[in-house]
Parts: C-alpha cells; sequence; structure tokens
C-alpha cells in the first residue's frame, strides 16, 4: 500500500482515486506557480492581447459576412484556450485540495 | 621428620579448564592412613586442616584459577546498554560505560573518537590526492619540456632547411618558378657586382620556403596555465568533497526530514529556492538552512514547539538519563506523526509563495 493510502485506510479502488486527487492538486499548484514565472505571465498576456485584437475585428466585421464571423470566433476560441486550460487546471487543483481537507476532517 | 615433599605428587595444570571446580580438584596421594577401625576412607578425608599438604595443595588451586581468570564468586555476564553515537545506536557492555565515568561521558568520548577517526580518514585521503596531483603536475611538466624541445628542434630544422640557398632543390620539393627566378637574379647581381641587391636577395630566398614563423614558445604562459589547471581541479575536488560532507550531516541532523519522502522533497525544492536567494551562500548553508525551514514549517503545523522535538541537543542530553541495568535500553523519542495528504499540498503552496 502506498503512503497515500495509509493515510486513508482505503481500499485499493480509493487508493487510485486518493492519488488521482493528490495528483489534481499538485497539478494545480504547479500550474499556478507557472503563472508566476515570466514565461507563463507572457503567454497570458500573449494570449489576451490576442483575443483583445480578435474581438475589435469581429466588432469591425459585417454581420453578414458569415464566413468571417465564423473564422474570427473560432481564432478567438483558439486564443482563449491556453488561459482557460491553465486556469482550469488552477481551479481543479484547489477544488482537490479542499477534498483532501474534507476527507481527513472526516477520518 | 620426612620431607614433605615425599607426600606430593605433581599438580597437572589444565589450561582448558573452563570450570573452577576443576581447578579445585583435590590432589591425591599415597599416603598410607591408618585403616585400623576399618572406617571408610574418602579422598576428601585425607585433607586435613593441619596438613601442609592441604595448604600446599590450596596454594597451586588459587595459583591456577589465577592463570585461568577465575574470579570468585563467580563473575556474571556483563549487561549490554544502548548507546548512540553520532545518530547511530550501539550495543555496548554496562561494564565499559561504568568505566568511562557513565553515559553521558562515555557517548561523548565515541562521538569524539568517532569525528576524530573521519578526519583523520578524510586527512589521510586529501593528503594522498594531492600528492597523486602533484605528481600528475610534475609529469605534465616534463612533457611540456620534451614538447618544447620537440618545436625548438623542429624550429632548427625549418630554419636550416630556409637558409639553403644553393639553388639546388631539396629532396621531395619541386622547384618553385619564383624561386629560381630569386636565385638567378641573385646570381646576376652577384655577376653585376651589386652587393646590397644581392644581399637583399639571399634574404628573400631565405625566406622563401620558411613559410609563416612558428610563435615563440612562452615557457611561463605553458607553466601558469597548467597551475590553473590544477588548482581549478583541486577547488572543484574540494567543493564535490564540502557537498558530499554536508548532504551526509543533513542525513545525520534532520533524519526525520530525510526519512519522509514529502518533507524530503520539501527540502529539496528549498534548497533551489535559497540558492536563487543567496547565490552567495555555499551548498552547505543551503543544504542545513532548507533542513532547518522545513523542520519549522512541520513543526508549526503539528503545533509543536521545535526547540523541544530537535533543536538544543546539548539540553537534550543533559536531560537524558542513564540506562538501568535490567532493561538496557533508554527511552526512545516519540516519532513525528507524518503529514497528510493535504498538508504536503500546503507545504507545497507555501514553499511556492502561494495562497494556503
Amino acid at each position: 500500500m502506498t503512503g497515500t493510502a495509509m493515510y486513508l485506510g482505503a481500499s485499493a479502488e480509493m487508493e487510485t482515486a486518493a492519488d488521482y486527487t493528490i495528483e489534481k492538486a499538485k497539478l494545480g499548484v504547479e500550474a499556478e506557480n507557472f503563472l508566476s514565472t515570466s514565461l507563463g505571465r507572457y503567454l497570458l498576456d500573449r494570449s489576451e492581447v490576442e483575443v483583445e485584437r480578435l474581438m475589435r475585428e469581429l466588432v469591425d466585421t459585417p454581420t453578414e459576412n458569415t464566413d468571417a464571423n465564423n473564422r474570427i470566433r473560432n481564432q478567438i476560441a483558439v486564443a482563449r484556450q491556453f488561459r482557460d486550460w491553465v486556469t482550469e487546471a488552477i481551479a481543479e487543483g484547489r477544488i482537490a485540495h479542499d477534498e483532501l481537507r474534507e476527507r481527513e476532517a472526516y477520518e | 621428620m620426612s620431607d614433605a615433599r615425599e607426600y606430593i605428587e605433581p599438580v597437572v595444570i589444565d589450561r582448558d579448564a573452563d570450570s573452577p571446580e576443576q581447578s579445585e580438584k583435590p590432589i591425591e596421594t599415597e599416603k598410607t592412613v591408618d585403616n585400623s577401625d576399618n572406617s571408610v576412607i574418602h579422598s576428601e578425608d585425607i585433607h586435613d586442616a593441619d596438613d601442609p599438604r592441604s595448604a600446599i595443595a590450596e596454594k597451586h588451586a588459587r595459583k591456577q584459577r589465577a592463570e585461568l581468570g577465575i574470579d570468585e564468586p563467580e563473575a556474571r555476564p556483563d549487561a549490554l546498554v544502548t548507546v548512540k553515537i553520532n545518530g547511530k545506536e550501539r550495543q555496548v557492555s554496562q561494564s565499559k560505560v561504568d568505566a568511562a565515568g557513565g553515559l553521558d561521558v562515555y557517548q561523548k568520548r565515541l562521538a569524539a573518537e568517532d569525528k576524530l577517526q573521519e578526519v583523520s580518514l578524510e586527512k589521510k585521503a586529501i593528503e594522498a590526492q594531492k600528492s597523486k596531483l602533484q605528481r600528475e603536475a610534475e609529469e605534465f611538466k616534463r612533457w611540456q619540456q620534451q614538447q618544447i624541445q620537440r618545436l625548438a628542434q623542429e624550429k632548427q630544422t625549418l630554419a636550416a632547411n630556409a637558409g639553403n640557398a644553393t639553388g639546388q632543390p631539396q629532396q621531395g620539393i619541386k622547384p618553385d618558378t619564383a624561386l629560381k627566378d630569386l636565385v638567378r637574379k641573385h646570381r646576376e647581381a652577384l655577376f653585376d657586382g651589386d652587393d646590397d641587391r644581392a644581399d637583399e636577395l639571399m634574404v628573400q630566398i631565405q625566406r622563401y620556403g620558411a613559410g609563416p614563423k612558428p610563435p615563440p614558445i612562452n615557457e611561463r604562459e605553458i607553466e601558469h596555465r597548467t597551475y590553473q589547471r590544477i588548482q581549478q581541479r583541486l577547488a572543484q575536488e574540494q567543493a564535490h568533497r564540502d557537498l558530499a560532507k554536508a548532504q551526509q550531516d543533513f542525513s545525520s541532523q534532520y533524519g526525520d526530514i530525510v526519512g519522509d519522502d514529502r518533507l524530503f522533497q520539501m527540502a529539496d525544492q528549498e534548497t533551489i529556492r535559497l540558492k536563487n536567494q543567496n547565490p552567495s551562500w555555499s551548498d552547505r548553508q543551503v543544504i542545513m538552512q532548507a533542513g532547518e525551514n522545513v523542520r519549522q514549517w512541520r513543526d508549526q503545523m503539528m503545533g509543536v514547539d521545535s526547540r523541544s522535538v530537535s533543536g538544543d541537543k546539548t539540553q537534550a542530553k543533559r536531560g537524558m538519563s542513564s540506562a538501568r541495568a535490567a532493561s538496557g535500553r533508554s527511552p526512545s523519542r516519540p516519532q513525528p506523526r507524518p503529514s497528510t495528504p493535504s498538508e504536503y499540498v500546503e507545504s507545497l503552496r507555501a514553499s511556492r509563495g502561494q495562497d494556503i
């Protein structure tokens, strides 16, 4: 049994789930730490700048030009992907951390 | 009066005897006893208190016991005591501890002896390495001298070849048109009596095949570079040794952190953070401070005062009581509770300066 199972007194299935929760929490910490680095901030800023530019372009594009509208919307979605993925990892990490606290509180 | 020696048989000392009883075996004699009353005579009856043979027998028996090292009363087996020397537990006999003047004194003495031995071994290793590097430096210097001599000889050879102005082509070298032209002009200048011109042409001929001049060999520079290289290598090896020693000391002083994977990972990351913040710190300072920071964080999380657990070792030793002979073991310190997963995640956040 791993160290995690030793704390939770869990079965084999729960042992895997507990490890997964810990890994999610650790990933959230890593993601948050990444945003504090120069590279993380740079990528985030680039993503936001790109989204703003595309939004302006979308506003300037006539409504009837559906092709252009769809193209720009797709580009906006792509530009947001990086920010969405990182923030999602951070949020899930926080949730996983709270789950761990609740489990330990009930033991 | 008869001589008592007539009545005594030679004593055969059995050195393999392992019991006092054997050494106390009575010496049998062939004395004729008075058995007129038909009583049963036992061998022990021969040993009368007034019989001089008894005294002599007892004297021999005492001597034999002394040679065999048998004490009276019989010595009891020496009890074993657990002592902790430099973080390692050993079993030693109680008698040694008592002879040293107590558990504390014995521990301190052994710890000092271990350290001295360690230091002397390290010193020997360093001396051996130093002498090895010195030998290598001398060998390198000799090789350098040989290279210098070889280059000097080659230089002489090249100079000699360049100075060959007979006009005859050297073996294996094709006659160059320009060189032939120079030789012809030199001959004409000689015939014309133009000495200055002839001298100039001779200098050109000499320089013609010499090629670019090799750079002058600076022996001092070679020696200086060799010395610097050796110094760098010695400094690197010393740095490796210092790092290994610091890691060893960390293992002994912060064994509780080394024993826990999560705490050890925390300490590992803490060393990176401290090194980035304090580039001028030595590896030892970084490692020890990381251990201290992790320990303080752990104790804060568990609500324990770090000084009462690990801090002042001298105070801890003074408070230690001597082991009782009956138990042979000193009470062990309670192990700290292992951290939970959420505490581990909190430690990761704290080490990165994130909100917990």
